[in-house]
């Protein structure tokens, strides 16, 4: 029973105050899938995240071991009291002596001493139980994590960020569940029934059997109601996801129902699902209100029985009044822990699935392999060359077509071409996020396959026309988290790229929290900030993707100024839009529909009147 | 209070449910109560005989009562609770008509995680106040009624000795669940911090990778880790005291019932048959007296979630039916439109100023214009996506706002800019504008957009499922797949908003050659940046700023050597370009 609110299905309050995990609304979930409940493999492989806590479980099954045996204390007391000071009472109403009355008053005092052990057992018990649970679902969120920032940007491209956001949530979560109730209440559970048991047949063997004799039908009924429960429970979240997921997709095509004049023939369709979620929940309430009568029923009849054959033992006088309390008092503890197991199969279940799920994405290879170093000699630090490099995101649409060129040491060039050319490709292939099917990147003569990834990507500053700037503070985000940075050097780069003078103007200057992408921040503001974080990291090499979007004149004039300042000394490779970029180029690459078609410099280019003449034309006047 | 006012009218329907439950209920208390009275009984029999004749009838009482019981107990539960899952769909289909009558505006405005929010949990907690509160709420005051006069009848001093403490776990209940949820709130927040971040980190990882701060995220993410891990220990803790703390109290009461009840049956006064009969009635009034405190808990949270239904149920629609329709004649429209001198703000700003234009019935017009100019609005006033003024948008002359929305809606055929598509087979997408499309038409309509080649390549052809379950549509294929439904409906007006700008070029040639053919005597507005798709209009209109700054025929417009020329020489070298 709970007091927090976390309900069962018919609404009514259920055990468990940990955090809801909730499903996000509308998403055809994953976690509609059934697993197996118990899966060998996968368990020996969950338990050894467990397995640092070995010591602490320990613990804690000697306290549920404690508590169960304290539990099973109090109704004992009564039958002491009955059946010692009690007993002349009984027999000849009413006989008050003080020592009979020492003798309850020191009873009530032990079982409020027992009471109080009881309480603080459960408490360490439970709350132990937890740090097992958190600190493993600790252990395996940051491993999840880890991998997740190593994996190749292909592994993003095929996996939605909201599906890998649900793994590091809420699939954890159902682990968590799993460790903090599902295993170690499973074998409290267990331990209470045999307490019980134990306690019954101690007291008096024959009327334990009585009392269990209900025990195989209250298991049949449990077993049946809870099968159905979790077939009927599985339906109704069946379409609950599918209610959810057409409300939502009614809101955001309202637009559309409403130009198309469809409000009613929609609205027929959603009461048509409501009207299916109505039906799968009423057989839910169904269940439940047939389960709970018949469980009352049952334990009726076990105390008809316990106070029948109690009554008879009475009157030939091989049992005593105590014994009978004891039995009738007993009876209710019986039902719990037979209800509570049958629910932990649902935790289990649930656990499983997740489980699967984020071993799945623990298993995915973080990918692209270092080769061994070839051995042979570096060329000349500062060199970036392509040798023939065909690259095709997928199967046989190739974005490079046998690109070759060289950049020489402090060199710029400058690449252009229409949308689709392939010139984004360039740089992911230098920064090695892809590896080309063919051909070869080299950086200082080495192929960029033999560098360590991490090494070569901080030689190289990437500046990309849509800047991704995090929802911290600015200081942060030039940063990017390199403690080599101190924070005068972070104010210069600012300085020197004419970044600061904005970033005054914001409230906190350079400790202002930007939002959300940088949400309020103007494109060049955007651009200002990421050059600002190139310089800040001193690469040896730069690549820059220079924003289309337009740029009012005056911060215009600020960009040009610390481009110039950022690719002074460094080998550089622009994509250029603006012709003041072009022109300060040292050789223009120009790239059509995969392949270089024509190099040389502005006027060379302009002379021949090919491509780069009509790209001229369109994008630079 | 206000919260039940509100929820009255949907409860209404369902009242004989809950009567009915209502009357059950004091059947199921009475038979619940005779189960410890009965065994008291019994023991009170041996006590006084140590025989055990009597008893048997007693115990097919006990049996019969439980029997009674349970009958009666299935009966209050189906009825309340079922009669609060109606309430719910009631609610839930209230909820749903309303928002469909809500203008764009609204939605612009609202976010679709919210009205989701509204859809779901809100919904949720109208349900728990009128469900499982109100029969927990019954269940205890009967509970209360029957078994307190029983118990004060065998003893008045021990009755007290045993009630006080189960008050005092009504009262714990009441004090701890809040702080329970306010724990469980503060580790929620948390738990959507470390989302966020996660999110943050997955769609910025170029960014992480390529300044190699993997380590440095990794910190980060580690911090708000543990400080979930905090968070979720806060509320281990209090529940974890919570549950013996509740458990104490119920033993506390036992502790009283062993130590008076033991000194009264010393004393004479009491019988062990009493005891019995005192610790049945203290077992079935625990669960009742702690559900005292999570009813009012419930309450009052729900209560929030109500009032936020009502603030939603009460937003009124800006584009309604109007108060006097106008019927055009003969229920036909010709598709004349004329806009005259239109200004419209979403807010402050105007974001149209001053436009007038025309297009007669059959013909087709252009709109050009930059980004932000206000082509897209000037065309969602037309089916009154958004509300225009009145006296400002006519159709064959009559005010668009005095049309009946369906009249209006109907003789549209409407594509905006983003073609959004439902996540139904490709048939019934394209047969959205009717009930029980005509096949034949649907292939008609996929045959002037030249949608029909693509829909043969699909393994499933017109049964496929488009969306996240089944295919992925290009961004051109879902133009064509927008245009072919809006023209299914027949319209007698056709508005293109720039629909054909993902599609390639001798495409979309094609396309608008078949549109020409198919619809003669329709009126066309296309909105376009592509000079090849508008020049054949029979007048273009150039939007600058909202305002409107040339128009004239294709050739008149090339002929001044302004905008629309200079729009048009820049495409001519793109298309070249494309070529090459």
């Amino acid at each position: 029973m709970t007091l927090t609110g976390t309900k069962t299905e018919d609404g009514k309050p259920g055990a468990g105050a940990s955090p809801a995990r909730r499903p996000a609304a509308g998403l055809i979930p994953d976690d509609v899938i059934v697993g197996k409940a118990f899966d060998r493999k996968l368990m020996g492989r969950l338990l050894r995240y467990a397995a640092p806590y070995r010591g602490r479980m320990a613990v804690v099954l000697l306290l549920i071991l404690g508590a169960t045996g304290l539990g099973v204390v109090g109704p004992l007391l009564f039958k002491v009291a009955i059946d010692g000071p009690l007993r002349k009472s009984i027999e000849a109403g009413g006989a008050f002596s003080s020592e009979a009355l020492r003798e309850i008053l020191l009873l009530g005092a032990l079982f409020a001493l027992v009471s109080l052990a009881h309480m603080a057992l459960e408490f360490f018990q439970s709350y132990n139980m937890a740090v097992i649970g958190q600190n493993v679902m600790l252990d395996l969120r940051r491993k999840l994590f880890g991998h997740l920032q190593r994996m190749p940007l292909s592994f993003y491209d095929g996996n939605p960020v909201g599906r890998l956001v649900t793994r590091i949530t809420s699939d954890i979560e159902a682990l968590n569940e799993l460790f903090a109730s599902g295993v170690v209440t499973f074998i409290a559970d267990v331990m209470v029934l045999v307490a019980i048991t134990v306690a019954l047949v101690w007291v008096d063997a024959g009327l334990a059997l009585v009392t269990m004799a209900v025990l195989p039908l209250l298991l049949g009924v449990t077993f049946v109601f809870r099968r159905k429960a979790r077939q009927f429970y599985r339906d109704q979240r069946g379409h609950l996801a599918h209610l959810n997921a057409f409300t939502q997709e009614s809101l955001q095509g309202m637009g559309i129902i409403q130009l198309f004049h469809r409000e009613d023939s929609t609205f027929t369709q959603y009461a048509q699902i409501n009207g299916s979620y109505l039906r799968a929940f009423q057989k839910t309430v169904l269940a439940y209100s047939l389960y709970f009568p018949a469980v009352e029923i049952l334990s009726a009849f076990a105390l008809a029985g316990i106070l029948w054959e109690g009554g008879s033992r009475i009157e030939a006088g091989t049992l005593t009044y105590g014994e009978l309390y004891f039995f009738v008092q007993f009876l209710g503890r019986f039902f719990q822990p037979i209800r509570d197991m049958a629910e932990r199969y649902n935790v289990l279940q649930a656990a499983m699935a997740a489980a699967e799920r984020i071993f799945k994405v623990l298993d995915t290879p973080e990918g692209m392999p270092v080769s061994p170093p070839s051995g042979r000699t570096p060329g000349p630090k500062g060199r970036v060359e392509f040798k023939d490099v065909w690259f095709a995101y997928k199967g046989e649409e190739w974005a490079l077509k046998g690109a070759s060129f060289r950049v020489e040491p402090g060199e710029m060039i400058a690449i252009v071409g229409a949308t689709g050319a392939g010139k984004s490709t360039i740089i992911n292939l230098l920064s090695r996020f892809y590896d080309p099917q063919r051909g070869s990147i080299e950086v200082d003569g080495i192929d960029v396959r033999e560098y360590d990834k991490a090494a070569l990507r901080r030689r190289i500053g990437i500046v990309l026309q849509d800047v991704f700037l995090f929802s911290r503070t600015v200081r942060e985000n030039i940063r990017l988290g390199e403690d080599a940075i101190s924070t005068e050097r972070v104010e210069a780069c600012a300085r020197h790229v004419n970044a600061e003078r904005f970033i005054l103007r914001l409230e906190n200057d350079y400790e202002h929290l930007l939002k959300e992408r940088g949400g309020t921040l103007s494109v060049g503001e955007k651009q200002l900030l990421a050059f600002a974080r190139a310089l800040a990291h001193d690469p040896d090499f730069l690549v820059l993707d220079e924003a289309t979007a337009h740029v009012d004149t005056e911060t215009e004039v600020l960009i040009q100024d610390a481009l110039v300042k950022l690719l002074q000394g460094r080998t550089s490779i622009v994509i250029a839009h603006r012709l003041s970029t072009i022109r300060r180029a040292d050789r223009i690459i120009v790239l059509h529909k995969g392949e270089i078609r024509e190099v040389g410099s502005h006027a060379e280019l302009l002379r021949r009147g090919g491509i780069y003449t009509k790209l001229h034309e369109l994008q630079y006047r | 209070m206000e919260t039940l006012r509100f929820l009255y009218p949907f409860l209404r329907p369902h009242l004989r449910g809950y009567i009915a439950g209502a009357l059950l209920a004091p059947i199921a208390t009475a038979a619940a109560l005779a189960i410890p009275y009965l065994s008291g009984e019994v023991v009170a029999v041996l006590e006084r005989t140590g025989k055990t004749q009597g008893i048997a009838a007693l115990l097919t009482f006990l049996v019969a009562a439980s029997i009674i019981r349970g009958i009666s107990l299935f009966g209050v539960r189906f009825l309340i609770i079922g009669a609060s899952r109606k309430l719910e769909f009631d609610l839930r289909n209230t909820l749903f008509r309303h928002l469909e009558r809500l203008d764009q505006l609204y939605f612009k405005n609202a976010r679709t995680g919210d009205l989701m929010a509204r859809a779901t949990s809100d919904v949720e907690s109208a349900r728990t106040i009128t469900g499982p509160v109100v029969m927990y709420a019954i269940n205890t005051t009967l509970m209360l009624a029957i078994a307190l006069p029983l118990m004060i009848s065998l003893s008045p001093i021990l009755t007290a000795c045993v009630m006080v403490p189960l008050c005092l776990l009504t009262f714990a209940v009441r004090k701890i669940g809040p702080r329970v949820h306010a724990a469980v709130h503060k580790s929620q927040e948390t738990l959507s911090e470390l989302s966020s971040l996660a999110q943050e980190n997955f769609s910025g990882v170029r960014v992480i990778q390529s300044f190699a701060s993997e380590p440095h995220e990794m910190r980060r993410f580690d911090d708000v880790s543990e400080r979930y891990l905090r968070r979720n220990l806060v509320v281990a803790r209090i529940s974890a005291w919570m549950y013996p703390v509740i458990g104490g109290v119920a033993d506390l009461s036992l502790i009283s019932l062993l130590v008076v009840g033991g000194v009264l049956m010393l004393e004479g006064s009491l019988s062990l048959g009493d005891i019995v009969k005192f610790s049945g009635y203290q077992a079935q009034l625990l669960w009742p007296m702690i559900s005292i405190g999570w009813i009012v808990n419930q309450f009052l949270r729900g209560s929030t979630g109500v009032e936020r239904l009502k603030e939603i149920l009460s937003v009124e629609t800006r584009v309604g039916e109007p108060s006097s329709p106008v019927h055009p004649p003969e229920g036909r429209l010709a598709g004349h439109v004329s806009i005259r001198n239109l200004t419209f703000s979403y807010g402050r700003e105007p974001v149209l100023c001053d436009v007038s234009l025309e297009a007669p019935a059959g013909k087709t017009i252009a709109i050009v214009g930059r980004t932000g100019s206000g082509k897209s609005t000037l065309v969602s006033l037309l089916p009154r996506i958004y509300p225009p003024p009145d006296g400002t948008v006519f159709l064959d002359g009559i005010d668009v706002n005095r049309l009946p929305l369906s009249v209006l809606r109907r003789a549209i055929g409407f594509v905006p800019q983003e073609s959004f598509l439902f996540s139904r087979t490709v048939s019934e997408n394209i047969g959205f504008a009717v009930d029980d499309p005509d096949l034949e038409e649907v292939y008609a309509v996929a045959r002037v957009t030249r949608f029909d080649k693509d829909i043969d390549q699909l393994p499933r052809g017109y049964e496929e499922l488009v969306g996240e379950r089944g295919v992925t549509l290009s961004g051109g294929q879902k133009q064509r797949a927008a245009i072919s439904r809006a023209l299914l409906g027949r319209p007698k007006l056709l508005i293109l908003d720039d629909a054909l700008s993902s599609v390639d070029t001798s495409t979309e040639e094609e396309i608008l050659e078949n549109l020409k053919r198919a619809t003669e005597d329709m009126t066309t507005i296309i909105v376009s940046h592509r000079i090849s798709s508008i020049r054949h209009a029979h007048r273009i209109y150039v939007l600058d700023e909202g305002r409107i700054v040339e128009e004239g025929s294709h050739e008149d417009l090339l002929r001044r050597g302004a905008v629309y020329a200079e729009i048009h020489r820049l495409q001519l070298i793109s298309d070249e370009l494309a070529r090459l």
